[in-house]
């Protein structure tokens, strides 16, 4: 794999959306945005402070000493808001910029007809990937290189540590690469990205990867690390989020590990999957073999297993958790099944359109599941 | 240098290209030629590994294109008719991205980059942003990033739809050069005026089959024994120059009118001289002798059932 600072694709992404005009803007625009962002963080810690100033004329409370303590650790404060408003604008940034442009990449190579010319060059599937993975977002990555020396100086400046910093760090860049991998997956299905149904998918992955937080209450919390919003309140502020921590195999363990091995577990088998057929046509496109099938079934069961944890104050019985692993092993053999077919194979949107009814798309998701399961 | 044994590909039930046999060597221009429908775009993408037949090989430079595609690839460069660019990049710097993603070494880059631009006529515009040259310049610069990595074999797939005239010449000119440098040509089209004169053999595709394929004077003597020859003079009459034409037995369809006319003749070209010389010797004074040639265009439509799938 070539470097990816030498990858062609990536070279192409720089010089177009990064010549010195628009990266000296660029970079104005991010540090005029810091000194609002300053300003704001500055303005509501002292509007803080103003109201307690209010309280303690009018009912005694917080005491003089205590408004006394609040006045000395005031810059203290606006920084540390300053610090956290910095790390989760990068992360919304980073996140929604890689997958909105990674989302767009292959299909819209193939809509410009210039995809053709990309896969009769020497650049090999995981050369594209990279590229394109770095390339697309490269404008929300210069951002972000803009904002960290400001980031990290306030983030040390309010007593966050710098493991701390270069944890969140870690996490932002791991969640967007993992993001961005999903949405370069999700165009390459696509054959044109005016299709409403590739938007439908993009936003689709975007939900849920903002809304995976809310499993963190469920019997998989480890689930929740699919979002970066899980591990990042803890990394971010200095005294950590009284979140609880998820468990593998029974056991707690920090939410940016959990994050980290759930993008690299998926993003393994996405980058499997994108290595196989990126150089592939359109129609000739099988995201994973048979064999592959069957290995990613074993692996998703495996991780049920691994991330299952039940409330302590209500274990579920022995039929409700068999009638779950059921349904769950039913949606990952569909899911896996149709990974094996081949767009032309696939039930068309177009026949379930045009017969419209709950029975026509009750049979035609009949036979998915069935050549699904015959495949694996 | 480009070898197709075999090669088939299926569409569900359409048969686009149908046991596809065929054999170009070092330094050929070969056209392949047919209506919209007869597999000539699929086999050129199968040729150059964008499609994967169904059956069948091909090799090109003795790679195999679907065993080694990376390998084969260096020895590759493709046009297809309908085609975009990076509308944001400069001129070299398009080439220079190809340049990399071809994976030429770094000091030749440079060079070679110079070397395309001056070729293809684009130095002024070096520097410009693509988006701001025409439709023209943007085919030339396709062609340009499709020779940049110095192909044994350019793949053409209609490269010259959307060219003015100028820009067509022009392309014929490139396609001999790059030839004479021993670069070997598949190039496809439907308007056989585009192929003729510079096209050393041809292909005649019809419903995904090569109904006829070699060198063009090979194919034109099959299927037109008969060759037709025009002559002109001055001084004699039509009638004398007749008797002394009639008189060899290889010579029919005598038509001559004032001081010209044409003849069908069956026979070699060292007889054919002798046809000049008898003239001479009687003391015609001969102003033009000559072959009418075959047009590809008078070939197709000999050959050709015309047929589409």
């Amino acid at each position: 794999m070539l470097l990816f600072w030498s990858n062609p694709e990536f070279v192409r992404h720089r010089r177009a959306e990064l010549r010195r005009g628009r990266a000296f803007t660029v970079a104005a625009v991010v540090l005029v945005l810091c000194v609002l962002i300053g300003l704001a963080a500055w303005a509501s810690a002292a509007n803080e402070l103003e109201m307690a100033q209010i309280r303690s004329a009018r009912f005694g409370r917080p005491t003089q000493a205590q408004l006394f303590e609040m006045q000395q650790r005031l810059p203290s404060e606006a920084l540390q808001l300053f610090y956290r408003s910095l790390m989760y604008t990068q992360a919304g940034i980073l996140a929604f910029w890689s997958l909105f442009s990674c989302a767009q990449a292959v299909s819209g190579e193939r809509e410009r007809k210039t995809w053709d010319f990309q896969r009769t060059t020497r650049l090999r599937p995981a050369d594209l990937m990279l590229g394109k993975l770095l390339g697309e977002p490269v404008l929300a990555y210069f951002i972000v290189l803009c904002c960290l020396p400001i980031a990290a100086i306030s983030g040390l400046a309010a007593k966050i540590g710098l493991l701390h910093v270069l944890s969140a760090y870690l996490l932002i860049v791991s969640s967007a690469l993992f993001i961005g991998l999903a949405g370069l997956w999700l165009s390459s299905l696509f054959e044109s990205r005016s299709r409403g149904v590739g938007l439908i998918g993009t936003a689709g992955l975007f939900a849920f990867l903002a809304l995976s937080f809310n499993f963190r209450v469920s019997e998989l919390p480890g689930l929740a690390g699919f979002s970066p919003l899980a591990g990042l309140p803890q990394l971010v502020e200095p005294s950590g989020s009284a979140t609880a921590l998820p468990t593998l195999f029974g056991a707690q363990i920090p939410w940016l590990l959990m994050s980290l091995l759930l993008y690299m577990a998926f993003g393994a088998w996405i980058a499997l999957m994108l290595g196989r057929n990126l150089k592939k046509d359109y129609e000739e496109m099988r995201p994973l073999s048979r064999w592959q099938a069957v290995g990613c079934a074993a692996f998703l069961n495996f991780l049920l297993y691994a991330l299952f944890h039940p409330h302590p104050w209500s274990p579920p019985d022995s039929h409700s958790f068999t009638t779950f692993i059921v349904i769950m092993n039913g949606l990952i053999i569909l899911a896996v099944g149709v990974a094996t077919l081949a767009p032309h194979e696939r039930p068309s949107v177009a026949v379930v359109g045009a017969f419209g009814g709950g029975c026509v798309r009750f049979t035609n998701m009949g036979t998915v599941c069935l050549e699904a399961g015959a495949r694996v | 240098m480009i070898q197709l044994s075999k090669l088939r590909k299926e569409f569900g039930d359409l048969i686009a290209v149908n046991d596809l046999d065929l054999m170009i060597p070092q330094g050929e221009i070969y056209g392949l030629i047919g209506p919209n429908g007869a597999g000539k775009t699929t086999s050129i993408r199968m040729t150059c590994g964008l499609l994967a037949p169904t059956q069948g090989c091909v090799r090109v430079n003795d790679v195999d294109v679907l065993g080694e595609p990376e390998r084969a690839q260096q020895y590759i460069g493709y046009l297809s008719d309908f085609f975009s660019v990076y509308e944001d990049l400069k001129v070299w710097e398009y080439l220079d991205y190809f340049a990399r993603a071809y994976k030429m070494s770094q000091p030749e880059i440079a060079q070679r980059i110079e070397e395309v631009i001056a070729q293809v006529g684009l130095e002024v515009k070096r520097d410009t942003l693509i988006h701001g040259l025409s439709r023209g310049m943007k085919q030339r610069l396709g062609i340009a990033r499709a020779i940049i990595h110095q192909p044994k074999v350019l793949l053409l797939d209609e490269p010259a739809s959307g060219l003015d005239p100028k820009a067509r010449l022009e392309l014929r000119e490139l396609l001999r050069s790059m030839r004479d440098q021993g670069a070997t040509i598949l190039i496809s089209s439907h308007i056989l005026t585009e192929l003729e004169g510079f096209c050393t053999s041809i292909g005649i595709m019809e419903k995904g089959r090569l109904v006829r394929t070699g060198r063009i004077e090979e194919v034109t003597a099959e299927e037109t024994p008969t060759r037709i020859v025009r002559l002109r003079w001055v001084g004699d009459s039509a009638e004398s120059v007749r008797r002394i034409l009639a008189e060899r037995l290889e010579l029919s369809n005598i038509s001559l009118d004032g001081n010209g006319g044409s003849f069908h003749f069956v026979g070699s070209d060292d007889l054919l001289a002798q046809v000049l010389a008898t003239l001479v010797s009687a003391n015609v004074r001969v102003t033009s002798f000559g072959e009418i040639k075959q047009t590809v265009e008078d070939l197709y439509m000999k050959l050709s059932q015309h047929e589409v799938m």
